[in-house]
C-alpha cells in the first residue's frame, strides 16, 4: 500500500493548536474589519462602530449561554425535517439499488477482488452521503427563510448560535443514520461478494489423484519441496494450485498440525502436507479427513480478505549508494512515479536502511516469531534468469547510543527471492545468528542473539535491505517494509473507514449550514461543490498553480492558446508578457488560498487502508477528527455572524 | 377547461410527449432474430442506420444493459466521463495500481463500447505493458491472458469490425510465443484448460490440438480464420490484402518454427509444414490489391513475365525491326557502359552511399528508357496498326509497373523465401536433418561431444552412438544438399537458423578440445556465400580458417599478436593482492 504521510498525533497537535489560535485571531480581526466596512457603507462609520460593537457584545453572551438542551431540540427538529423530506430514504434506496446491480459493473475477476468491492462501496457511499449532506444543508435555512417558517423558531427564546449548531448537529445526525445503514449493508455486500470456497478438481480429493510436479510440462515453477500438485475448481473467477509439500523435520521436532502421511528417515521424519497457493491476498486452509482408507483433502472458506494488519513502520529510511554515500533517495530507474527508490545489486555498498524506534517486545505481545512484511519492486537491467526471481537480503543491526564506544550486533544476512507486487511475509525468529562487533570493527562474540534484548536493547533497530543479483535493482519505499504487530478487527477497521466519510460529511454539512445563513440555495450548492472540489483535489490544484508549472497560469495559457505557442517555449520578454505573468501570480493566489481554507479531504479518506487490509491507526483518525472539529466550529461561528446580519432574531 | 391554464398546459405537454414517443419507438426498434439467426424484424430506420454506420448495437441480443446504463447515467456528459477515466487509467498505470487500471479500462469500455481503438489500445496496455511490470513469469502470463480476455469482451459489441479479432490473433500468437518467456508461456498455455474453454466460446478449440497439447499458434490461426470469415461475410476489411491474407499461413509457419526448438521433429511437424506450404501457395495464388489499388498475385512473377514477353512480341510484330533499330541508333541511353554494368552486378550491400545513389539513378534511367522504348516502338508501327501498338505499349508498361511494385510487396512478407522454406521443411530430408539437429542439441545438453557406447538395458547389446559433434556434422551435410537445391534459402531465416547451429557446433569443438575451426564443416560454402553477400554471422570464411590454421601451425612467438591497445605503464603499481 502506498503511504506517503506518517502522522503522529502528539507531535502534530501542539503546532496545530498554535496555528489554529493564530488563524482564529486573524479571522476575528479580519471579520471585525470586514463587518465594520460593510456597516460603514450601509450606516456610516459612527453607526458602524456601535453596530459592530453591539454584535461583538452580544456574541459573547450568545456563545456562553448556548443551551445544549435547546441545541438538541433544534437538532431534533432538523432531523425530523430531513425525515419528512424523505431524502434519506431516496439516498438509501439508490445505494441499495447500486449494490443490488453492482455486480454488473464490478469486474472482480482479478487477483484482488477485495480491492474492487471495497473501492466500489466506499466510493458509492462517499458520493451519496456527501451529496445528501450538501442538499439537506443547502435547502433547509433558505427554504425556512423564504417560507417565513424561520419566524416560528426565532420568535422563541433561542439564540442564533443554537439555531446554527442545532441545524449542523441535526443534519449530521441524519447523515450518520444514513451512513450507518450504508456501512452495515456495505459490509454484508463485501462479505457476501468475497466469500467463496473451492473443492479439488479431481475424481476424488486424495493424494493419489494428484499429478507429479513436472515443470517442463506445466511451465509452473513448483514451490520448494513440492512433489505433486492439483487444481481446485474455479470459483469467484479464479482457482488455486494445491501442492503436496515434503517437509523434513527432526524426529524430536513438533510435527505440522495437518499432514497426510509421514515417513521416518533416520533421525528425521518427512511429513507430506497439502498447501494451497495464494491468489492475490487470499488463500484457503486445508482440512484432512483421515477416517477413510486414504486421507481426504478439503479446503476451508477463504482467508486473507478481511484483515486489518497493524504495521510497525520504520521512523526513517535512508539509501546508501554503491560508493557508500548516504542519500535521501534511491537510484532512479526512469519511472514517472518516484514513490520508490531503487538499490542496485551485486558486489556494491548499495543498500536501504530502515531505522525502527521504540521497537520493543511488548508491541509484539512477546511473540517468538515476528512477522516482517515487505512489498518490493524489481527492475531488471538485463533479462537474467526468467525462472528465478531477483534475490534480496535483509540483515539486522543494533543502533548503539554511542557508536564510538559501544559494540553493535549484526545478524547474518538472510537471503530470499523477491516477489514483486505481492506482500511477502517472513517470520523473523527472536533468536538471530550474528556477531557482536566492537567499535574497532573487531568481532567480540558470535552466536545467537535476541532481537529485542540484544539487537534492540535501547528500543532502536536497523534493518538493512540489499539486492543480491548483479546489475539488478530492488525498489523500496518507507511503507514497504514493516513488522506486523497484530491483526486488528476487520469490522472495526471498516467502521473507522466509514468514520472518514463521516468526517467529510460533517464538514460539508457545517459549511452548507454556515453558507445557507447568508446565501440562497443555488449559491450555497455552488459554494459547497467548490469546497468539495478544492478539498478532494487540493494536491492537484497546488501542483497546477505552482510557480514552475509549465505553460504558466490562466492568462498566460490563454495567450499561448491564441498565439499557438507550446508550453515549453518561454514567452518573449516584453511589457505585455510581464503583465501577463504578474496577472497570473495574482490569479493563482485565489485557488491556492482556497486549498488552504478547505480541509484536505484526502487526509480523511481511509479507504486505501481498508482496501489493502491495513489498520487505520489512531494517529490518523484523531488528526482528521481534530481538523474536522476545528472546521465545524469555525463554520458554526461564521454561520452565527451571518445569521445575525439577516436581522431575523433579536 | 381553459387551455391556457398551467394544468392544461402540463396535460398537453405530456400528451405531446406521449404522441412523439410512438414514432420514436417505431424508428428505434432494434433488429430481432429467430433462434436460427434469421431476421424476424429488421428494426426501425434509426436502428438500421446505426447498424450501417456501426454507431451502436442495433440488435436486441447485442445490447449490453450495463453499458447502456452507464452511458445513460452520464447524462450526456459521456465525453467528460471518458476523459476522466482515461486520466485515471494513465494515473493507475503510472502508480503501478494495475487492479485499478484493469477496473478503469473495463469501465471505459462500458461507455465507449463501439470504439475499437479503445479496446485495442487498452488490451495492448494490459497484455504488453502491464505484464512486463511483473517479475514473476506466471504473473506476467496472467496479465497477458487478462488483456486477451478483455479484448474478447469487445467482440459481441463490435461485430462489424475484424480488428479486435486480428489483435486477438496477434496477442495469442506473437505475445505468447515471441516473448523472452516464450518457453514458459507456451508450456503454461498448453495446460491452461480454463483459458482454452474460455476461448472455446469464440473458436473451435478442437482445432488447437497437437500431440503435445493445444498450441497457441493454432489459436492465433483460428482468430485470423474468423477474421477472414467476417470479411467474407461482408464486414469491411480494414487491413491491406498483403498483410491480411498472410496471417493464416504465417501462424502455421510460426508454429513449425517454435515446435522444432521444443520437441524432436516428427510426422506431425512435417504435416504441419506441408499444411503451411499449402496455405502459402493458396496465398500466393490469391488476387491481392496493393496500395495503389492494382490487383496482383504473389506467386505470378513467371506467369506475368511470360505474358509481358508475349505482348512485347506482338508489339514487335506490328513494328518489325523497330526495337533493334531504336536500341542501336536512337536510344544510346540504354547502352550500358562497363562501369554501369559493374554497378548493376555488384550486390547492394557492398556499395558505398555514393555508388548506391549512382545505381538508383541508373535504374530510374533504365526504367524510364525501357518504358519510352515500348512507346517509341509503337510509333514505328504502320498507321493502320498504330492504335493497337500504342495499346500494347501502354499495357506492357502498366504490367511492368505492377510487377515492380509486386516485387516490393513480396519482399515485405518474404513470400518467396517462406514458400521455399515451408516446402523444404516438409520434405523427409529436412525432417531427418532437423531430427539430427535436435539430437545434437540434446547430446550437447548432456555434454556428450564424441562417440559413446550405449548398452541396451533389455538385450545387453552394446553399440557405438555418435556424439553431438558428429550428429551436427551429419545434419549439416543434409542441409548442405538441401541448400544446393534451394540456393535462395541460404540468405533467409533458414540460413540464419543454420548459422546459429554452426556457432553452437564450433563452441562444442572448443569444449571437446578440438581445433575450433575447420573448413571440412559441411556448411562452410554457405558461410562463405553469406559472408560474400554481406551477412555478419561472425563465422570464419574458408580463407579466414586457412589463415587461422596457418597461424596455429607457426611457433607461438611468430603468431600475430592480438590487437590490444592498452599497455601497462612501466611505473604501474604492483598488484596489491
Amino acid at each position: 500500500m502506498v503511504v506517503e504521510d506518517f502522522p503522529n498525533f502528539l507531535d502534530w497537535i501542539g503546532p496545530a493548536l498554535l496555528t489554529f489560535a493564530l488563524v482564529v485571531g486573524a479571522c476575528a480581526v479580519g471579520g471585525i474589519c470586514l463587518g465594520f466596512l460593510v456597516a460603514a457603507i450601509r450606516h456610516g462609520p459612527a453607526e458602524a462602530f456601535y453596530s459592530v460593537a453591539g454584535v461583538i457584545a452580544r456574541a459573547g453572551p450568545d456563545f456562553l449561554h448556548t443551551s445544549p438542551r435547546r441545541v438538541l431540540t433544534i437538532a431534533r427538529l432538523a432531523l425530523k425535517e430531513t425525515f419528512r423530506r424523505r431524502v434519506l430514504l431516496v439516498a438509501f434506496s439508490i445505494f441499495a439499488l447500486a449494490l443490488l446491480f453492482g455486480g454488473w459493473f464490478l469486474n472482480a475477476q482479478g487477483e484482488h477482488p477485495d480491492r474492487i468491492y471495497i473501492s466500489f462501496v466506499m466510493w458509492g457511499t462517499q458520493i451519496l452521503v456527501l451529496l445528501l449532506a450538501m442538499l439537506i444543508s443547502a435547502f433547509s435555512l433558505p427554504e425556512d427563510i423564504r417560507n417565513h417558517t424561520i419566524y416560528t423558531v426565532v420568535t422563541k427564546p433561542v439564540r442564533s448560535t443554537e439555531i446554527v449548531l442545532g441545524r449542523i448537529l441535526g443534519f449530521i445526525a441524519a447523515g450518520t443514520l444514513l451512513l450507518a445503514a450504508m456501512g452495515v449493508i456495505s459490509l454484508l455486500f463485501v462479505w457476501r461478494g468475497l466469500s467463496h470456497s473451492h473443492t479439488l478438481d479431481l475424481p476424488a480429493p486424495v493424494e493419489s489423484e494428484f499429478s507429479a510436479v513436472d515443470e517442463a510440462a506445466t511451465g509452473r515453477r513448483p514451490s520448494a519441496g513440492a512433489i505433486s500438485e492439483a487444481w481446485t475448481t474455479e470459483n469467484a473467477g479464479h482457482r488455486h494450485l494445491v501442492e503436496i509439500i515434503e517437509e523434513v523435520r527432526p524426529r524430536s521436532a513438533v510435527p505440522p498440525t495437518e499432514f497426510l502421511r509421514s515417513e521416518p528417515r533416520g533421525d528425521y521424519v518427512a511429513y507430506y502436507r497439502p498447501v494451497v497457493r495464494q491468489v492475490g491476498s487470499h488463500s484457503h486452509s486445508v482440512r484432512i479427513d483421515k477416517s477413510g482408507d486414504e486421507p481426504r483433502i478439503a479446503l476451508t472458506s477463504d482467508r486473507g480478505f478481511f484483515r486489518a494488519r497493524v504495521p510497525v513502520y520504520a521512523s526513517e529510511l535512508v539509501f546508501v549508494d554503491r560508493a557508500g554515500e548516504v542519500k535521501d533517495r534511491g537510484v532512479s530507474v526512469g519511472d514517472i512515479w518516484t514513490y520508490r527508490g531503487y538499490i542496485d545489486g551485486g558486489v556494491t555498498l548499495s543498500r536501504a536502511e530502515f531505522l525502527f524506534d521504540n521497537f520493543t517486545a511488548e508491541r509484539f505481545a512477546h511473540a517468538d516469531v515476528i512477522p516482517l512484511e515487505m512489498t518490493l519492486a524489481v527492475f531488471r537491467s538485463h533479462t537474467g534468469s526468467i525462472r528465478e526471481h531477483i534475490k534480496a537480503s535483509i540483515q539486522f543491526e543494533s543502533v548503539p547510543d554511542d557508536p564510538q564506544t559501544q559494540p553493535k550486533y549484526v545478524s547474518e544476512p538472510m537471503e530470499f527471492e523477491s516477489d514483486e507486487h505481492q506482500v511477502q511475509v517472513k517470520g523473523i525468529e527472536r533468536a538471530l545468528p550474528g556477531e557482536l562487533i566492537g567499535p574497532d570493527r573487531k568481532r567480540l562474540a558470535s552466536g545467537y542473539f535476541d532481537l529485542f534484548d540484544d539487537f534492540a536493547a535501547n528500543g532502536r533497530l536497523k534493518l538493512v535491505l540489499r539486492c543480491v543479483d548483479q546489475n539488478q535493482y530492488i525498489g523500496v519505499a518507507k511503507a514497504d517494509v514493516y513488522f506486523r504487530a497484530a491483526d486488528g478487527m476487520y469490522a472495526w477497521n471498516f467502521a473507522k473507514a466509514y468514520f472518514g466519510i463521516w468526517l467529510q460529511m460533517a464538514i460539508i454539512t457545517a459549511l452548507g449550514v454556515a453558507l445557507s445563513t447568508l446565501l440562497n440555495t443555488p449559491v450555497v450548492i455552488l459554494g459547497v461543490v467548490c469546497a468539495i472540489i478544492f478539498g478532494f483535489f487540493s494536491g492537484d490544484i497546488q501542483q497546477l498553480v505552482a510557480p514552475q508549472a509549465e505553460g504558466g497560469g490562466p492568462v498566460e495559457s490563454l495567450v499561448r492558446l491564441i498565439t499557438q505557442k507550446n508550453m515549453q517555449e518561454p514567452l518573449e520578454a516584453s511589457f505585455f508578457s510581464t503583465l501577463v505573468k504578474e496577472a497570473d501570480k495574482l490569479l493563482i493566489k485565489i485557488p491556492e488560498a482556497m486549498t488552504h481554507i478547505v480541509p484536505n479531504f484526502a487526509r480523511m479518506d481511509f479507504s486505501n487502508h481498508l482496501t489493502y487490509g491495513y489498520n487505520i491507526d489512531a494517529n490518523r483518525w484523531l488528526t482528521a477528527l481534530m481538523v474536522t472539529i476545528s472546521f465545524c466550529l469555525g463554520a458554526a461561528v461564521l454561520g452565527y455572524f451571518c445569521l445575525r446580519t439577516r436581522e431575523l432574531a433579536g | 377547461m381553459n387551455l391556457s391554464s398551467p394544468f392544461a398546459k402540463k396535460i398537453l405537454y405530456v400528451a405531446a410527449i406521449g404522441v412523439l414517443l410512438v414514432p420514436l419507438s417505431l424508428i428505434s426498434r432494434p433488429t430481432t432474430r429467430t433462434r436460427d439467426n434469421a431476421v424476424r424484424d429488421p428494426g426501425g430506420l434509426l436502428s438500421q442506420l446505426r447498424y450501417q454506420h456501426d454507431l451502436a448495437q442495433a440488435k436486441l441480443s447485442d445490447i449490453d444493459p450495463t453499458s447502456e446504463t452507464a452511458k445513460l447515467s452520464t447524462l450526456g456528459l459521456r465525453g467528460l466521463a471518458v476523459a476522466i477515466l482515461w486520466m485515471q487509467a494513465i494515473e493507475a498505470k503510472d502508480t503501478e495500481n494495475y487492479e485499478a487500471l484493469s477496473s478503469t479500462v473495463h469501465a471505459l469500455t462500458k461507455i465507449q463500447p463501439n470504439f475499437v481503438k479503445v479496446w485495442e489500445y487498452q488490451a495492448h496496455n494490459l497484455t504488453y505493458n502491464v505484464a512486463v511490470e511483473f517479475d514473476d513469469y506466471e504473473n506476467r502470463y496472467e496479465w497477458v491472458k487478462r488483456g486477451i480476455q478483455f479484448l474478447t469482451e469487445g467482440i459481441p459489441l463490435n461485430r462489424r469490425d475484424h480488428r479486435i479479432i486480428d489483435s486477438l490473433g496477434a496477442f495469442c500468437g506473437h505475445k505468447i510465443s515471441n516473448s523472452d518467456e516464450k518457453v514458459q508461456y507456451r508450456r503454461l498455455f498448453r495446460r491452461d484448460e480454463p483459458f482454452h474453454a474460455e476461448m472455446g466460446k469464440f473458436v473451435n478449440i478442437d482445432n488447437l490440438q497437437t500431440p503435445y497439447g493445444p498450441d497457441n499458434w493454432l489459436l492465433a490461426y483460428e482468430w485470423y480464420d474468423l477474421s477472414e470469415t467476417m470479411v467474407r461475410q461482408g464486414v469491411p476489411q480494414r487491413r491491406k490484402d498483403i498483410l491480411f491474407y498472410q496471417m493464416k499461413p504465417a501462424q502455421l509457419r510460426n508454429m513449425g518454427l517454435s515446435m522444432q526448438d521444443e520437441f524432436r521433429p516428427d510426422e506431425f511437424s512435417q504435416t504441419n509444414w506441408q499444411r503451411a506450404h499449402q496455405l502459402w501457395i493458396e496465398y500466393g495464388d490469391r488476387l491481392l490489391r496493393n496500395e495503389l489499388g492494382t490487383l496482383f498475385r504473389m506467386d505470378a512473377t513467371d506467369r506475368e513475365l511470360e505474358e509481358i514477353e508475349s505482348l512485347r512480341q506482338e508489339l514487335d510484330q506490328l513494328a518489325p525491326g523497330a526495337r533493334e533499330k531504336i536500341l542501336t541508333e536512337t536510344a544510346p541511353q540504354l547502352q550500358l557502359t562497363p562501369a554501369d554494368q559493374q554497378l548493376l552486378d555488384t550486390p547492394v550491400d557492398q556499395l558505398d552511399d555514393q555508388s548506391l545513389m549512382q545505381r538508383r539513378a541508373l535504374e530510374i534511367r533504365l526504367g524510364q528508357a525501357s518504358r519510352r522504348l515500348n512507346f517509341d516502338v509503337s510509333q514505328q508501327a504502320p498507321a493502320a496498326d498504330r492504335r493497337r501498338a500504342e495499346e500494347l505499349a501502354s499495357e506492357i508498361n502498366q504490367r511492368l509497373t505492377v510487377l515492380a511494385r509486386g516485387d516490393r510487396d513480396r519482399d515485405v512478407v518474404q513470400y518467396g523465401n517462406w514458400k521455399d522454406q515451408t516446402l523444404v521443411e516438409s520434405t523427409d530430408e529436412a525432417l531427418r536433418a532437423r531430427q539430427m539437429e535436435y539430437d545434437a542439441s540434446e547430446l550437447k545438453r548432456r555434454s556428450i561431444f564424441d562417440q559413446y557406447e550405449m548398452v541396451d538395458p533389455l538385450t545387453g547389446e552394446r553399440r557405438i552412438e555418435p556424439g553431438a559433434l558428429e550428429t551436427y556434422e551429419k545434419s549439416f551435410a543434409v542441409w548442405a544438399e538441401i541448400l544446393d537445391q534451394h540456393p535462395r534459402l541460404r540468405q533467409g531465416p533458414l540460413g540464419d537458423d543454420l548459422m546459429d547451429a554452426v556457432r553452437d557446433y564450433y563452441g562444442l569443438r572448443v569444449a571437446a578440445g578440438k581445433e575450433e575451426f575447420t573448413t571440412d564443416m559441411p556448411l562452410q560454402a554457405v558461410v562463405d556465400f553469406r559472408a560474400a553477400h554481406g551477412e555478419s554471422d561472425e563465422l570464419p570464411t574458408t580463407e579466414a580458417v586457412e589463415e587461422y590454421r596457418g597461424d596455429q601451425r607457426r611457433p607461438a612467438s611468430q603468431r600475430p599478436r592480438p590487437n590490444i591497445d592498452f599497455e601497462f605503464p612501466d611505473d604501474a603499481p604492483a598488484d596489491q593482492n
